[in-house]
């Protein structure tokens, strides 16, 4: 039986994802504030949606991690592409946020959802060439 | 060459966790001098847009505004604040020789509504004396701004119908001028009539800023252009001494603080990334100098299969070369990834104005950070490399026996 071995874009792909989604949960969400009528204003739904594509992208780069055959990888790889596109445009984009660039939805939220996403864009692609080749031999 | 490519290739390879924490170490490196010189650009950058934006030779606030920074506040930080003084100082300002042009400007912070809003600065001006704010909204705006008409700040998002209401006064959202890295761009600019309504409905939904002040008969400040052949400091002297409870301060002053605070955090900043660039470079001198200490006897078996010394030292070169590219690569692209959209915050945090420089800048220091950290790279690779041809291959061979 063939060894499963874990490479270096497995291991760089489930930290970065990880981060991303403590990031959504404890140190990037947006500010706690409720409006006037009691309800929560968009950018914390923008929060929820983040955390939540977040959740889903961490599970697949588990999924990635432990499975072992270098096609499904690569396929996996593929499919947090679209996960980190859809991350990246629902701040602003998606769920409009705060008036203020200063504000912590804007500040902090939107950098964090831009700066994720974009490192597991290049860690698939490099992951889904590894696997390629991985996968040719 | 191909063959000594192949076989730092294998030799990287075979050693991953030795690979990856000299990879590591460049990246951080790479991190560390480009990540700091985009802040310092973008210092300098800021520091040059609020130059050119102050443009006024004096700027005349009541005492009690220069006293609490409240002016500084606004113009660096974009933090709303308002102070007023009787109009009559104007014309007073106006009279004395050596002005120029004297031109008001009005003050009004916005009440900090539900949703997705928060306390904005409206600056009220004239058009027909301004000289500032004008010149700078014609480079996006060519249309004149009538009454109810306001500009922007490019930190401020616009609606979807591109209207603003403030104080029940609904105003149409004329342009949005160019990010200047300072505080105006958290601003919202209105001619005095726009103003005025506002704050008549203030006074109705019952605020009372304007409580002990005739809206009518108020200004915050005033800048003034020094007429040719007069001295900016003996126009400032004469003003704050005719000009009763005003105090006017020379922007020059207002920028040569700023720049002393500039120069004071990108002095850290370049300190750091030289102390940065001196230990990795050491760091990977030691540790280029153990591993080839340790490889000694494969470099001996080398040359007895017909390696040069040559062959040997661009060996070590090749090894060296694709560590710090990799490195530097990462390293550098992970620092863009993160400094430029976080560029927000890192500004409001050193509370200087704080300006990104552009594409071809930002791509010219990537490029001299990947540079600065191959240098290192390449540097400790020759200091290494020529170590191994001090050793006598025999000598070698039979210690290793």
């Amino acid at each position: 039986m063939k060894q499963h071995r874990i490479g270096a874009t497995d291991i760089v792909l489930l930290v970065i994802n990880v981060l991303f989604l403590l990031g959504m949960l404890f140190w990037f969400g947006p500010c706690d504030h409720v409006k006037e009528d009691g309800s929560f204003m968009n950018c914390h739904w923008a929060g929820v949606v983040l955390a939540g594509i977040a959740t889903v992208m961490t599970v697949i780069a588990l999924a990635h991690l432990l499975i072992p055959d270098a096609g499904m990888k690569a396929g996996l790889s593929a499919a947090l592409v679209p996960c980190s596109v859809f991350a990246f445009i629902v701040p602003g984009n998606l769920i409009s946020l705060c008036m203020m660039n200063t504000m912590r939805c804007r500040a902090v939220m939107t950098p964090a959802a831009i700066a994720c996403p974009v490192l597991v864009i290049i860690a698939a692609a490099a992951d889904i060439v590894v696997q390629l080749r991985r996968k040719a031999k | 060459m191909i063959f000594s490519r192949y076989l730092s290739v294998k030799n990287l390879k075979r050693k991953p966790a030795r690979t990856a924490a000299l990879v590591i170490l460049t990246a951080f490196l790479a991190f560390a001098i480009s990540g700091g010189s985009v802040i310092v650009a973008s210092l300098q950058n800021g520091l040059s847009s609020y130059r050119s934006r102050l443009g006024a030779d004096i700027v005349v606030v009541p005492n009690e505004a220069r006293s609490k920074g409240t002016l500084d506040d606004i113009l660096l930080q974009g933090i709303p604040g308002y102070f007023y003084m009787d109009s009559s100082k104007l014309d007073k300002i106006r009279s004395i020789e050596g002005v120029e042009i004297a031109s008001p400007q009005f003050y009004l912070a916005t009440s900090s509504a539900g949703c997705c809003s928060t306390s904005v600065q409206i600056i009220g001006f004239d058009p027909d004396t301004d000289f500032l704010i004008q010149p700078w909204i014609r480079e996006t705006y060519s249309g004149s701004i009538g009454d109810y008409d306001l500009i922007v700040g490019a930190n401020i998002s616009i609606p979807v119908n591109g209207k603003l209401t403030f104080y029940n006064t609904e105003c149409r959202v004329a342009a949005q001028p160019d990010q200047t890295g300072t505080g105006l761009d958290s601003a919202i600019y209105a001619n005095m009539n726009t103003i005025k309504e506002m704050m008549r409905s203030a006074d109705t939904l019952g605020f009372n800023y304007f409580s002990d002040v005739d809206a009518d008969h108020a200004v915050s400040s005033v800048m003034v252009k020094v007429a040719d052949g007069y001295s900016v400091d003996d126009v400032a002297g004469d003003i704050n001494i005719h000009v009763r409870r005003v105090e006017a301060t020379q922007a020059k002053t207002m920028v040569s603080s700023i720049a002393g605070g500039l120069l004071g955090v990108s002095a850290v900043i370049g300190v750091l990334i030289g102390l940065v660039w001196v230990l990795a470079f050491i760091i990977l001198l030691v540790a280029f100098t153990m591993i080839t200490n340790e490889r000694t006897k494969e470099f001996a078996i080398l040359r007895v299969v017909g390696a040069s010394q040559k062959m040997l030292t661009a060996l070590i070169r090749t090894e060296s070369v694709m560590i710090s590219a990799g490195g530097a690569v990462i390293g550098t692209a992970l620092s863009c990834v993160i400094v430029i959209p976080f560029s927000g915050i890192i500004g409001s945090r050193l509370g200087l104005p704080y300006l990104l420089p552009c594409a071809l800048q930002i791509c010219l220091i990537a490029a001299g950070s990947v540079a600065a950290s191959m240098l290192a790279g390449l540097l400790t690779s020759f200091i290494s490399g020529s170590r191994i041809r001090k050793n006598e291959t025999g000598l070698v061979l039979r210690e290793g026996a």
